[in-house]
Parts: C-alpha cells; sequence; structure tokens
C-alpha cells in the first residue's frame, strides 16, 4: 500500500493544471488502438455495443445520459473505410464512412445519439 | 517535486511513476509491480478528465491487490506496438471498489465520493512490460486505462460477457 504525503490528488491536479475547464474532447489512444470520444468529464461506465464500439453512460445520474463513445480497432476500420491513419479526420466524417460501410445498429445508434453534437462542436482526431 | 514526492513516485531514468502493486501476470511470483508515468496522467489534467485522475488516485494508487479477475487478450482488431496482435499483450483487471469518485468543479475542484455504481466493476487495462523490461526490469506491466463496466450476471466482479471480450481469464482470487 503507498503512503500518501503532500502530494495528494488536489495538489497533484494544481501542479499540473492551468486554470480552465472541460471541453468536449476526441483523442486517438494508440495503446488501445481507439478513438475516444468523453463529451462530459464525469464517472462513465462503458457498454461495450460491438468489437468496435462502445457508449458511455454517465454514472451517478437519474436519468441515463450518454458521455461520449469509443472507436475500437482503429487502424483496421481506417483501412475498411479507407481513411488514413495520419493528419486529422472530423468525427463526422468519420461516422459518416462507418454508417456508409458497417451500417449496423452500433454505428447507426452513434450516428443518431452522437452526430448533432459533433457538429456543433467541430470535434476532430488528430493522427500527427 | 518536493522531498515528499519522493515517497510517493518513483524515479526511474530522471522521470516520475506511480508504482502499484497487485497480482502477478507471471504464474512464479505472487505479486508484481504496475506502473503510470506521472506525464501520462498529466495529459487527463491538461484535458480536464479529471475525473479519471480521481478515479486514478482514489482506485488505482492504492494497489490492485484486491483485484478479483485477470483477463488475458481482447477479442477485437488491436494494432499496437507494429503488431496486428496488439491485444495479446493487454490483460484487464476487474473487481468491484465500494466507491467511485468523481471531480466537482474546476481545476481547483475536489474529488466526490460516491457509493459504487450498481452492477458495475471498475477495469483496468494492462501492457504486459515486454519491450522495456532491460530499462525497467522491476515493472511488470504498464497501466493503461480504467474504467467502470457493467458486471456480469453469472461470474460475479467480471464485467459483463467476458467470453466474449477476452481471449481467457488467467487469475481469479478467492
Amino acid at each position: 500500500m503507498n503512503t500518501f504525503t503532500k502530494a495528494n490528488l488536489e495538489e497533484f491536479v494544481t501542479f499540473f493544471s492551468k486554470k480552465g475547464e472541460f471541453r468536449p474532447i476526441a483523442y486517438y489512444d494508440k495503446h488501445m488502438d481507439c478513438i475516444r470520444v468523453q463529451l462530459f468529464d464525469c464517472s462513465f461506465t462503458e457498454e461495450r455495443m460491438n468489437k468496435f464500439v462502445t457508449v458511455l453512460h454517465a454514472n451517478h445520474h437519474e436519468i441515463d445520459k450518454f458521455a461520449g463513445f469509443n472507436l475500437k480497432g482503429i487502424r483496421y476500420l481506417f483501412e475498411q473505410i479507407g481513411l488514413p491513419v495520419s493528419g486529422v479526420h472530423t468525427l463526422v466524417k468519420i461516422i459518416d464512412l462507418l454508417v456508409k460501410h458497417f451500417p449496423d445498429s452500433s454505428t447507426l445508434k452513434i450516428k443518431n445519439l452522437f452526430e448533432p453534437i459533433l457538429r456543433q462542436e467541430n470535434l476532430e482526431v488528430s493522427f500527427q | 517535486m518536493s522531498d515528499d514526492d519522493q515517497q510517493v513516485f518513483q524515479f526511474f531514468d530522471g522521470k516520475a511513476y506511480f508504482v502499484v502493486d497487485g497480482p502477478s501476470l507471471d504464474p512464479i511470483k505472487q505479486v508484481s509491480r504496475y506502473a503510470l508515468a506521472v506525464h501520462d496522467l498529466g495529459i487527463y489534467i491538461n484535458r480536464y478528465q479529471l475525473t479519471a485522475v480521481a478515479q486514478f488516485y482514489k482506485l488505482i494508487f492504492p494497489g490492485l491487490i484486491l483485484t478479483r479477475h485477470i483477463f488475458h487478450g481482447f477479442n477485437r482488431c488491436l494494432y499496437c506496438d507494429d503488431t496486428r496482435e496488439g491485444d495479446l499483450n493487454k490483460y484487464a483487471f476487474s473487481w468491484k471498489p465500494a466507491y467511485d469518485y468523481w471531480w466537482k468543479g474546476d481545476s481547483s475542484g475536489i474529488p466526490v465520493r460516491e457509493l459504487a455504481p450498481p452492477n458495475s466493476v471498475f477495469v483496468v487495462l494492462i501492457s504486459k512490460n515486454e519491450k522495456h523490461k532491460d530499462k525497467f526490469p522491476s515493472i511488470d506491466g504498464w497501466i493503461d486505462r480504467w474504467c467502470w463496466v457493467a458486471e456480469d450476471s453469472a461470474l460475479p466482479e467480471a464485467p459483463l460477457s467476458w467470453i466474449d471480450r477476452y481471449n481467457k481469464k488467467v487469475f481469479t482470487r478467492n
């Protein structure tokens, strides 16, 4: 068991952070080969829809609130949909191509649930 | 970093790491050591994913020794470290903590404790340290990711549909 000393959680956060607040984000997680899209800073439970799609449900809310989603196996998926794993891509474009190539209930759910906010926030993923 | 930090972080090559104990991936060892670079947790802070930081500090940093199950390999495409079979280097540790934590406010806010989400397990994803064993001989794995997942109804403290998610279960604490 580690002993907590002066470097406690609040001090750790203060040490690293600049004044600011969470904004919706999308990024490529190279260790897990997936795109992570998070719309709120909250605790969430992941729901695996299939091999490629996971939806995030916010915890500690009385109503079911979607906190984001993950797209998994990105290098394989991008090969299939004809996108390079380089440069910058908008989430809207990625999801449009996913629905076109894999028009199942999971990809349609992602499009229906998240497309408005992805457009509003103009979220992009960088592979640079 | 202050002198006190020396007791919290461990330093390799001048870089600071969180190091925690947990059940071993190696059958001849009881306990292994798993690490996360302080810089990597700092990336979460830079994105203001402060709930994830609170969960790391409160649920993982005290140790992974209460892990109930370990699963090996993911049943999905995972290209990592120049191989298409990147999932074979990955392990999922699952257990059921009593509490969850989230971050209230901006970066000068505070962690808030809640009862764990019902019917959920906490899962920590770890990459076995194979490539960097020369440089980090005492580290057995790297902490990649953590989150809550719905619990399997047939196997307590395991993620829902673990048979579909992972190649195999390699450890269960009795």
